[in-house]
């Protein structure tokens, strides 16, 4: 953990299909901001953002990485996967849309609403990705 | 005085299988998919779910919720019981469907204030 006066990042390590551990780096990361003294609804918008995240790379890359930088009135974050990537990000960005399996279905995910959630949580969203290489996402929450 | 996950232990319904801490519930909600229940609970509510693993766990502490019913008497996972024990969520298992749990609940809120 890189640490100044202004500024901290910090980083997560998200394991491939680990249902057992999924929402891990979240909440960690939850907490910290928390800690660090953030207001209630920006941890919030914070938690749910990058739970989304999260889980699209448990379920749908081989993991990945959370990186987060902090500054006193925003959290700039990027998920980073090498996972089979996005072909349509329009259409992967459209409420009810999803490609997860039914196995996944079964246990309350997939319901095409984690890009959604995240656009509507964060300040900003980006999502670049390229099919077989992976995918970054990147989004701001400013803070009050 | 404030219904609590206390209180919610004492019906007799409903089974404390895993206690937190005492905190208010001021209110209910029902859903099972996930990205609905983090964006979409309120404060201070039960949220009632078919679903007793471990990811319910993680949301519920994600969006800060001190309670989880698991309905018509669904199973529960060891994890999902080690993960709330850890989290200090409360887990409580019921054989009421979610509608009646859900009715039960909102009865003994509105009897309480």
């Amino acid at each position: 953990m890189a640490h100044s006066e202004q500024s901290m990042k910090v980083s997560y390590t998200v394991l491939p299909d680990d249902f057992m551990r999924a929402g891990e780096a979240s909440g960690a990361l939850k907490k910290l901001l928390k800690e660090l003294g953030f207001p209630s609804d920006t941890v919030r918008r914070c938690a749910i953002a990058t739970y989304e995240g999260e889980m699209n790379m448990v379920i749908h890359a081989q993991g990945g990485v959370v990186e987060a930088i902090i500054t006193p009135d925003t959290i700039e974050l990027e998920l980073r996967d090498t996972g089979p990537g996005i072909s349509d990000i329009e259409l992967a960005m459209t409420e009810g849309y999803s490609t997860a399996s039914d196995a996944v279905r079964d246990i309350g995910f997939g319901a095409g609403m984690g890009l959604p959630n995240i656009q509507k949580y964060s300040d900003r969203m980006s999502l670049t990705s390229e099919v077989g290489v992976g995918t970054t996402l990147r989004m701001t929450i400013r803070s009050g | 005085m404030a219904f609590t996950t206390h209180d919610l232990a004492a019906l007799p319904e409903f089974n404390a299988l895993v206690r937190g801490e005492k905190a208010p519930l001021e209110g209910v909600f029902c859903c099972d998919l996930l990205s609905l229940v983090i964006s979409r609970a309120q404060d201070n509510c039960v949220w009632i779910t078919v679903m007793g693993h471990v990811n319910t766990v993680a949301v519920a502490t994600l969006r800060d919720l001190p309670a989880i019913v698991v309905a018509e008497d669904m199973p529960v996972d060891t994890e999902m019981v080690e993960a709330a024990r850890r989290e200090g969520i409360w887990i409580y298992t019921t054989a009421l469907p979610v509608f009646k749990a859900a009715l039960a609940i909102h009865e003994a809120i509105s009897h309480a204030l």
